[in-house]
């Protein structure tokens, strides 16, 4: 089967083949909702926020620029959404109360590298959205995505060594949760 | 922060290993038909600003027909002075074929018109459409 480019398809539906957003929309449907999810934290908010940032950028097709890739600019349009749903909200307390300080202050245990392996994927997520928001969303981009620190930068408006040095304390922050998380599941 | 790469390996093994959250099966459909039923066509805003040129060129060359083919009653409004032009060896036939000129003049003249008000109510429909699909957006999203 034949895998068309972003571009190839943006291209054909800009031409009139509308159903070929379809394509894009499976492409990336999965991948954004984990990121509106970290955001919104409630998953029919999220879907339909998503579907809406789809729609957005699917009327919003001839103004993408080709100096990006699409994923950059389609990941823009959808945290950007994200995140005026939240505000719009005022959900953005909630998401403010674990606050990145907390954890960073923690002290990192070296000698439990082995605890966490045991974590599967919803627990992993769960601990992610302890981070806040502008890490979880980084370390979203970073992993589920694959994008570079550069494009994650393009997205939230941030420059690199600041999506770096943000990505390192989220990662440093997360051991140390993932760790302390499996020692209280050993005590219990 | 290099010396801190072995610190994060196995977690990077782990968070690269995450996989992301399935949407909903109807997810795609739903989007599809949300953009598949809108009014407004991808390319929405080329094709209005393609009818609005249209309507003017078409506004333009009316006025410029107009223009030409009337030039006493335009000429007198603008404040020229007719001049009569003695034409003492003209015959019969000349005449008729400045009225036939004159007859052609008149029916593009109303094709002219007729054109433009047909592209301004084009235009003014593709304007409300594109409202309206703007609106219905902005009301979902609140």
């Amino acid at each position: 089967m034949i895998k068309f480019s972003d571009i190839e398809i943006v291209e054909s539906v800009l031409k009139g083949n509308k159903q070929d957003y379809s394509i894009l929309i499976n492409r990336y449907k999965d991948k954004a909702f984990t990121l509106t999810n970290r955001i919104i934290k409630n998953n029919m908010d999220s879907e339909e926020v998503l579907q809406d940032a789809f729609v957005k950028a699917f009327f919003a097709l001839n103004k993408f620029k080709r100096n990006s890739t699409f994923s950059t600019w389609f990941y823009k349009i959808v945290y950007n959404s994200a995140i005026s749903y939240v505000r719009s909200k005022k959900a953005q307390e909630d998401a403010q109360t674990n606050s990145f300080e907390d954890y960073s202050e923690l002290t990192f245990n070296e000698s439990a590298d082995d605890i966490y392996k045991s974590f599967n994927n919803v627990e992993l997520l769960a601990v992610i959205d302890r981070l806040p928001l502008p890490n979880s969303v980084i370390v979203i981009l970073h992993y589920i995505d694959n994008l570079s620190l550069g494009e994650i930068a393009e997205i939230l408006n941030l420059s690199t060594s600041n999506v770096k040095v943000i990505l390192h304390r989220s990662r440093k922050a997360l051991k140390t949760m993932l760790v302390s998380q499996e020692k209280k599941g050993a005590t219990i | 922060m290099n010396n801190n790469k072995p610190e994060f390996e196995k977690l990077n093994y782990i968070l690269g290993k995450l996989a992301p959250e399935k949407t909903s099966d109807n997810f795609t459909n739903n989007v599809m038909n949300k953009v598949l039923t809108s009014k407004a066509p991808v390319a929405d805003k080329s094709f209005l600003y393609t009818i609005v040129a249209l309507f003017s060129l078409g506004i333009v060359a009316t006025v410029a027909v107009y223009i030409y083919l009337s030039p006493s009653s335009i000429m007198d409004k603008l404040g020229f002075v007719n001049i009569g032009i003695e034409l003492p060896e003209l015959k019969l036939n000349d005449l008729s074929g400045l009225l036939h000129f004159s007859k052609i003049g008149e029916g593009l003249k109303a094709i002219g018109w007729t054109a433009s008000i047909l592209s301004l109510f084009t235009a003014y429909y593709l304007y409300e459409s594109h409202k309206t699909i703007k609106d219905n957006l902005k009301s979902k999203k609140s």
